[in-house]
C-alpha cells in the first residue's frame, strides 16, 4: 500500500493526461469549470478562478512540471485568486440529497469528500438502518422529504457546510453525483459560544 | 434546559437571525460602487422591442401611460430583488425551483411560455436590428437577419458573453440621449407631470394593448430568470444581499427613467403631430430635437447596441428555463462541451428566432406583439415567484416582508387587471389596426 496515491490526486494526474492529449475542455476533476485551459503553440494557458493561493500554486507546480513534455511555457496572466466578500463562518446550510440506495450514496459522499475536497461541518448517510437520526440531523420542515425517501428504500446524504460554500455543494450533488433531488435549507447562523472573558 | 440555564448565566451569545447577521447599512459611497451589474440587467430590459413599445406608446397615446412607468417601477425593483434573493437563499435556479416546488406541471407550463415569448422577442429584435442597419446602409432589413443572428449565436455560444456585455452596455448608453431629446422636444411639463402623477384610463383596444405591451416590457418575465441564474452562476448568496438590492434599484431605476424618456420625446414629437410610427425611421425622428440630421444614426447605433446585449439575454435566459426544468447542466462560464443541451437550446432558439424574423412582415408590429404575450405571462410567473418568496420553510429569515409582500402582490394586481381589460377589449371589439 505504500506509495498509493489519495483519490484527488490520481483523478487529478488523469486529468493533466487528457489535457496533454489534447483533450482542454474537460473540467478539472477539483475546480470543475472553473479553469479553462488551452494549448497554442506549446503555451499552456490557464484562465480562471482557484479558491485559495495554496490551490493556485499546487496547480502551477503541476503544470510546470510539464514544460519540456509537451510545453514550452505556462501563461498564469488570467488565473486569479477569487477574492470572496462574504465571511465564512457567519451562517451554515443543510443539503439534503435523495439517492437510489446507500451504496450509491457513499459514492457520492466520497466523490464530494475525496475527490473535491470538500470541507462539511457534517456529512451523513441515512437509510432503513439510521434512520432514527433523522430528527437530529435534518431540519424539522424538511424530515417529511426525508423520511418519503427512506420509507422508499431509498438513501439520503445530509450534509451541513458553510453559507459560503452552498452553491458548490449544491451544484456539485445535482451535477456531479446527479442526486435524484437535492433541498437545501435556509441558512442559519452557526451556534457560536461567547466566552464570558 | 442546559441551554436556557447558560444563557440565563449570559454564555450564549443572544440568538440573532439570518437576516439580521447579513444585514448592512451603505454609505452613499458604498451605494455608489455597489451599482454595477444590476445595470446591465436594466440594459438588457431595454431591448429594441421595448424601445419600440415605448415609442409606440408615446407615439399612440401621448404622455397618457406615463403613471403606469411610475406605479410599475418599485413593482420591478422589488421583483428583481425577489428573484435575486430566492436563488440566493436557495442556491438553486428558478426553473429548478419551480418544478421542485410546485411540480412538472406548474413548472413546465410556465417556464416553457417564457421561452415562447423570448424566441418571439428574439426575432422581433432581430427584425429592429435589421431595420436599424438598413437605416445606416440603406441595405434592406431582410438581408441583415441571417448575418446578424449567426454572429451573435456564435458569440453566445463560444465567447465569454459576460466580458462582452460590460463593453455593449456602452452602446445602450446611446439611449441616454433620449433623456436629452426629452427635454429638448420641449413638452409640456405640465401635462408630463399630471400624466406621471395622475392615472388616466382610457376604455380602448388601443390603450389596453399599449399598457399590456408597457408592463410586459418593463416587468419582463426573462428578467426575472435572468436575474436569478446570474446569482447562482457569480455565486453571490446571502451576505450580499443589502449590495445586491441597491445594485438590482439602480439598474431599474436607469432602465424605466429611459423609458419615460422615450415616452416623453417620442410623445412631444410624434404624437403632437399625430404621427404614427410605422418603421424604424418614424421611430428615430423622436431624437430629432436633439440630434437634428444624425437622428436616424444615433438611433440605429441604439438599437443595434440594445439588440446585441438584449438577444444573447433572451436565448440565455429561455435555455436556462429549459435546462432548469429538465436537469441539465448550464451556465454561460461553461465549456460548450461541459453544458451541450443548454447551448444546444440556444442554438435552436436562434434558429426559431431567425426564421420568425425572416417571415414575418412588419418588424414594428412584431416588436410590440411580443411585448403583450410578455405582459400576459408576467402575472402568472409573478404570482408563483411571490409564492415561492413567502414560504418560511424555502426562505426562513429571508422571506418576504409585508412592503415587498404588498409591493408584489399589487404588481400581480395590476397586471392581471390590464390583461383581463384587454382581453375584454380585443374579444368585444377586435385587434387595433
Amino acid at each position: 500500500m505504500k506509495g498509493e496515491q489519495p483519490p484527488d490526486a490520481v483523478a487529478i494526474d488523469a486529468w493533466w493526461n487528457a489535457i496533454m492529449a489534447g483533450g482542454v475542455d474537460e473540467a478539472h476533476p477539483v475546480h470543475g469549470d472553473d479553469l479553462k485551459i488551452s494549448i497554442r503553440h506549446g503555451v499552456l494557458r490557464l484562465v480562471g478562478t482557484m479558491p485559495t493561493e495554496d490551490d493556485k500554486r499546487e496547480l502551477l507546480g503541476t503544470a510546470r512540471k510539464y514544460i519540456g513534455h509537451g510545453i514550452d511555457k505556462v501563461d498564469a496572466r488570467r488565473l486569479k485568486v477569487f477574492k470572496r466578500k462574504e465571511k465564512p463562518g457567519i451562517l451554515e446550510q443543510t443539503l439534503v440529497a435523495d439517492f437510489a440506495n446507500r451504496d450509491v450514496a457513499e459514492i457520492a459522499r466520497r466523490h464530494l469528500v475525496d475527490i473535491r475536497r470538500l470541507k462539511a461541518a457534517q456529512i451523513e448517510i441515512l437509510d432503513r438502518s439510521n434512520e432514527e437520526k433523522k430528527r437530529r440531523l435534518v431540519p424539522v420542515d424538511f424530515v417529511g422529504n426525508v423520511e418519503k425517501a427512506i420509507e422508499a428504500g431509498e438513501a439520503v446524504l445530509v450534509l451541513r457546510v458553510d453559507e459560503t460554500e452552498a452553491f458548490r455543494v449544491r451544484e456539485m450533488l445535482a451535477e456531479d453525483t446527479r442526486s435524484r433531488w437535492t433541498v437545501i435549507t435556509p441558512p442559519t447562523p452557526i451556534a457560536t459560544v461567547k466566552s464570558d472573558g | 434546559m442546559a441551554e436556557i440555564q447558560s444563557r440565563r448565566l449570559g454564555r450564549v451569545a443572544p440568538p440573532a437571525g439570518a437576516r439580521e447577521l447579513t444585514k448592512q447599512r451603505l454609505s452613499l459611497r458604498e451605494m455608489l460602487r455597489a451599482a454595477g451589474p444590476g445595470l446591465i440587467t436594466g440594459g438588457a430590459d431595454n431591448d429594441p422591442a421595448g424601445i419600440a413599445t415605448y415609442s409606440i406608446v408615446g407615439a399612440t397615446v401621448g404622455f397618457a401611460q406615463n403613471w403606469l412607468l411610475l406605479l410599475s417601477t418599485p413593482m420591478l425593483i422589488v421583483i428583481q430583488q425577489m428573484s435575486a434573493k430566492v436563488a440566493n437563499v436557495t442556491k438553486t435556479d428558478l426553473a429548478t425551483l419551480l418544478r421542485t416546488t410546485f411540480g412538472a406541471r406548474v413548472a413546465t407550463p410556465a417556464v416553457l411560455l417564457m421561452v415562447v415569448a423570448n424566441v418571439i422577442t428574439m426575432g422581433a429584435d432581430l427584425l429592429a436590428m435589421g431595420a436599424a442597419f438598413e437605416l445606416l446602409t440603406g441595405v434592406k432589413f431582410i438581408y441583415w437577419i441571417v448575418p446578424l443572428a449567426a454572429v451573435m449565436a456564435i458569440v453566445t455560444i463560444f465567447a465569454d458573453y459576460k466580458v462582452l456585455s460590460k463593453y455593449l452596455l456602452w452602446l445602450v448608453a446611446v439611449f441616454a440621449t433620449y433623456i436629452l431629446a426629452a427635454f429638448l422636444s420641449r413638452p409640456n411639463w405640465g401635462a408630463v407631470l399630471r400624466s406621471t402623477l395622475v392615472p388616466q384610463v382610457s376604455f380602448s383596444a388601443d390603450y389596453f394593448l399599449g399598457a399590456v405591451a408597457l408592463l410586459g416590457t418593463t416587468i419582463t418575465p426573462y428578467l426575472f430568470f435572468w436575474q436569478a441564474s446570474g446569482e447562482i452562476e457569480e455565486k453571490r448568496g446571502v451576505q450580499g444581499i443589502s449590495r445586491r438590492n441597491v445594485d438590482i434599484a439602480a439598474g431599474m431605476l436607469w432602465s424605466n427613467l429611459t423609458a419615460f424618456s422615450i415616452i416623453v420625446a417620442t410623445g412631444a414629437v410624434l404624437f403632437s403631430h399625430h404621427t404614427a410610427i410605422r418603421t424604424a425611421a418614424d421611430a428615430a425622428r423622436a431624437l430629432e430635437p436633439f440630434a437634428g440630421p444624425y437622428a436616424k444614426v444615433l438611433f440605429a447605433v441604439g438599437v443595434i447596441g440594445a439588440g446585441l446585449l438584449a438577444i444573447p439575454v433572451l436565448a440565455a435566459s429561455a435555455s436556462f428555463g429549459v435546462a432548469g426544468l429538465a436537469g441539465w447542466r448550464r451556465g454561460l462560464g461553461r465549456h460548450a462541451k461541459n453544458a451541450p443541451q443548454f447551448y444546444v437550446v440556444i442554438g435552436v432558439a436562434f434558429l426559431i428566432a431567425m426564421e420568425l424574423a425572416v417571415s414575418s412582415v412588419n418588424p414594428i408590429k412584431a416588436l410590440f406583439y411580443s411585448q403583450v404575450l410578455d405582459g400576459l405571462i408576467a402575472p402568472v410567473l409573478v404570482i408563483l415567484l411571490l409564492i415561492l418568496t413567502s414560504s418560511r420553510k424555502l426562505m426562513g429569515d429571508f422571506v418576504n416582508g409585508l412592503p415587498t409582500k404588498v409591493i408584489g402582490w399589487a404588481a400581480a394586481f395590476v397586471l392581471i387587471l390590464a390583461d383581463v381589460a384587454v382581453i375584454y377589449q380585443v374579444a368585444t371589439k377586435g385587434l387595433p389596426a
